[in-house]
């Protein structure tokens, strides 16, 4: 808590503060694996170590990096494991067990759901694990609120030695504003383990004696959150306005919106909601004619409120999604068209607007590939070589910066849904297509090792014919570049155990595994020719490896170690206007002129030179050729 | 809305430094002690796409600006500014960059400049318009025609008392390429006193 001595007002981003919360509550072990909105707290963590000892790692998959955390906590630390919401799908059978032993330490499971789906497959409510997992789950109400409330989720978890969901949304992390950070009290590095398989090993006959054991500590749990300090009640009337987690800083501005505070409005703020505090909820209910629920996605707390409502006898209308919507993240106009329809009033934010017809004019402007990303060239060769072998692909996309290959003009991710699906789906495919139908795999380096690697076995031992092709960029690019297993190298930069993709796959007994270099465009669709040939006569697996590292994180040390970048240029004489380069190809560094002819822009272009292999008329030359240094880079 | 909060959009595309220009604005606020929330949106991460930092100065709980209730939208590029007008009134100040960014995407159709300038006239938006990249190449690398447009932000006179001008040159001043970027500010600070009274012809009245 607050001691006076170095404190410091500073700036931070959500995630940040999370990451602050758990540094002044004592962390000693952190593991995450990245994904969006979630990976900044660990980055924090990172930053932070050197100067408080603490340990922090990047797992190679959610599951693990929860495994990781929670035996840290057996061991007595106060442990942090952080990942986005569909992230805890992957660690969801050690969760589940987590509530049964319970710790020794503190457990903290951030999860980091991203309501709107601004980076995701889905916008699941993680709220719902902590009801099915006897969990309990604690959210700010706002984001200045972040970093006491991720400091009381330790608090209880250190009380009960019982795993807590603290869960944030994309907004809530990913939104800046003012904090005061103070010193940590003290940092536990070390733990021990007492021996107690009667606790830790959950056989069945242990199992039957813990599940008794968590709905006696759940008890104890619920009775303690009655006086959770973030919940509280506001205002006074006979109107019940109910904001959960981070839709209480949408229901106030929206009050504020509506001019109505202080109008007869009660105000019941959530932060602490599962296990639900029964006791505030019957104050809160106390003398109110009509409640209101507003919680972002599902009707969690509505649920379980209208069926505690109900066995209390309640009989006064409760409404939540009829006037919320379920879709998609809140904002404050959402809130306040909902708000203003359950108060029977007019909405002042209609009159406001002005005409907006002007948007179907607008072209539309999707995050794209970079300039110089490896990823397009292996898109571009790959179609070529899979056309030259005479392969009717089924092409099967995977989580990453490769997702965007869904664009056009390349179109290439048939199938897309979690992390580890392409190689999957293709298991499945490959069983049930004929006529040259071929199912192709297409997963990053950082996927493969997050949940590829089991599905290659299943597709090896079960005999299903795919191309797989490894997109190695040597990083977990989309989220920032954070090093992973194939790296090579830790966070820091220090020198870390490589895992080398190409023995892996061999071990595994792929007999058929080749490397390319996604720059080099006839070579790549050579190889991948290649591959494809085997597929399809040999009725086997195939393994193509991309090697080019992330361009955007290279550009970044070259730009920061002062390296010049290399340079292409467009021979207008040669240029006949055919658009391959930007259309075809659509390179974002390369853009058409009035005249159809192209141009590179040359504070995009990161001299890649894919282009000089794209362009059937040769018009594309070098200007600044690539230096030693910038090779080394790569 | 509660009157105290002032809600500033910035718009552009990945790329465009938007991200350090609010947090310049960042940086000033907590220096002078004014209230500031600030929230991203922005689609995955990579570049190129188009990016939104909504801005709320004073005693605002959410993050998200209202749609219709933005005071100022500063644009980096126009067919950005043109994509977030659901965020203005008729009281908005829009300060754009004239200059458009294509898509990286196969066979689009541009609109028109002209067409986009004349659609904001009609609806009677407020619009102060610059061509922000020629004023940053002038003060020496393209790159910092995200601090023009912050110097046409102050210039502006929509910001509390306590963000002004001294305030925020001190923390331009301490980035990479400091004098660079604080000459910027200032031909933008000074473009838009020159626009606004007359001085430079702006894009609107140049319409036919």
């Amino acid at each position: 808590m607050a001691t006076g001595t170095g404190v410091k007002r500073l700036i931070l981003l959500g995630n940040e503060a999370i990451a602050y919360g758990a540094v002044e509550a004592g962390l000693g072990f952190a593991s995450a694996y990245p994904g969006t909105p979630s990976t900044e707290i660990i980055e924090t963590l990172f930053r932070l170590a050197p100067e408080y000892g603490f340990y922090v790692e990047w797992s190679a998959n959610e599951k693990v990096a929860l495994e990781a955390a929670y035996g840290a906590a057996i061991g007595g630390l106060n442990s942090l494991v952080a990942m986005k919401h569909v992230g805890v799908n992957v660690a969801m059978d050690p969760l589940t067990s987590s509530a049964y032993t319970g710790v020794e330490g503190s457990f903290v499971i951030v999860s980091a759901d991203d309501p709107g789906m601004w980076s995701s497959q889905n916008e699941q409510d993680n709220r719902w694990y902590g009801v099915r997992s006897y969990i309990p789950v604690i959210e700010a109400g706002t984001v200045a609120e972040l970093k006491e409330v991720t400091k009381a989720a330790f608090e209880v978890s250190k009380r009960f030695k019982h795993p807590v969901l603290l869960r944030t949304t994309t907004r809530l992390s990913h939104s800046r504003c003012v904090f005061d950070v103070y010193e940590p009290e003290g940092i536990r590095r070390w733990g021990d383990i007492v021996r107690r398989p009667e606790k830790y090993s959950m056989v069945p006959s242990v199992a039957r004696r813990l599940r008794s054991e968590m709905l006696r500590r759940w008890r104890d749990i619920e009775r303690f959150m009655e006086s959770f300090r973030f919940n509280w009640l506001e205002g006074d009337g006979d109107i019940l306005l109910i904001g959960v987690g981070a839709s209480y800083g949408v229901l106030k501005d929206s009050i504020d919106v509506l001019g109505i505070q202080g109008h007869g409005i009660r105000i019941l703020k959530l932060s602490g909601f599962i296990p639900l505090p029964k006791g505030l909820l019957s104050k809160a209910f106390d003398g109110v004619s009509r409640v209101l629920i507003v919680e972002e996605l599902e009707p969690v707390i509505e649920t379980l409120i209208k069926a505690w409502a109900f066995d209390m006898g309640y009989n006064i209308p409760i409404f939540g999604k009829k006037f919320i919507p379920l879709e998609g993240e809140l904002t404050i106009e959402r809130v306040v068209s909902g708000l203003a329809r359950f108060l029977g009033m007019a909405n002042p934010l209609i009159e406001n607007r002005v005409s907006n017809d002007v948007l179907e004019e607008l072209p539309p402007r999707p995050p794209n590939l970079c300039p110089g990303c490896p990823h397009r060239g292996s898109f571009y060769s790959l179609r070529k070589a899979l056309a030259k072998a005479g392969v009717r692909p089924i092409y099967n996309g995977d989580i990453g910066c490769y997702s965007l290959g869904i664009l056009p003009p390349y179109r290439m991710q048939d199938t897309l849904v979690d992390m580890g699906s392409s190689i999957g789906f293709a298991n499945g495919f490959a069983h049930i297509l004929k006529d040259n139908k071929v199912p192709v795999a297409i997963i990053g380096d950082s996927t493969f090792f997050h949940s590829g690697l089991p599905a290659l076995v299943n597709a090896i031992y079960n005999r299903a014919p795919m191309l797989v092709v490894i997109l190695d960029n040597r990083v977990t690019a989309m989220t920032g570049a954070q090093p992973h297993p194939g790296s090579g190298y830790f966070q820091d930069g220090s020198k870390a155990p490589r895992i080398d993709l190409e023995s892996v796959v061999k071990g595994m007994g792929v007999e058929f595994v080749v490397k390319f270099d996604p720059f080099n465009i006839n070579d790549s669709i050579e190889k991948l020719y290649e591959a494809a040939k085997y597929v399809k006569e040999r009725n086997a697996v195939a393994v193509a490896i991309a090697e080019r590292a992330c361009t955007l994180y290279i550009v970044v040390q070259a730009r920061r170690k002062g390296i010049e970048l290399p340079l292409y240029a467009v021979d207008m004489d040669r240029c006949t206007g055919c658009g391959i380069c930007y259309n075809a190809f659509s390179c974002p560094a390369i853009l058409p002129l009035d005249d159809k002819r192209a141009y590179i822009d040359p504070s995009l272009c990161v001299g890649c030179g894919e282009c000089v292999y794209v362009c059937p008329h040769d018009a594309f030359y070098e200007v600044k050729p690539w230096s030693k240094e910038y090779t080394y880079l790569w | 809305m509660s009157s105290d909060v002032l809600n500033i959009l910035l718009t552009g595309v990945g790329g465009q430094g938007i991200i350090t220009l609010a947090k310049v604005i960042g940086r000033v606020s907590l220096n002078r002690g004014v209230n500031i929330l600030m929230a991203e949106t922005h689609g995955m991460s990579q570049r190129g796409g188009s990016v939104v930092v909504h801005v709320r100065l004073g005693n605002a709980s959410y993050p998200l600006i209202p749609k219709g209730l933005a005071d100022v939208i500063l644009g980096l590029e126009l067919i950005e500014t043109f994509r977030v007008l659901d965020y203005a009134s008729r009281d908005t100040i829009i300060i754009a960059n004239e200059g458009v960014v294509r898509p990286a995407l196969p066979n689009i159709k541009m609109p028109s400049r002209d067409m986009l300038i004349r659609y904001a006239r009609d609806s009677g938006l407020n619009v102060v318009y610059l061509n922000a990249r020629e004023l940053a190449e002038r003060a020496g690398d393209p790159i910092t025609l995200n601090m023009v447009m912050l110097g046409a932000l102050v210039a502006s006179g929509v910001l509390p008392d306590e963000l002004d001008i001294n305030a925020f040159k001190n923390v331009i001043i301490s980035l990479p390429m400091g004098d660079i970027n604080l000459r910027a500010f200032e031909y933008g600070y000074d473009a838009f006193h020159r626009i606004v009274s007359g001085d430079i012809r702006s894009l609107q009245d140049a319409l036919p």
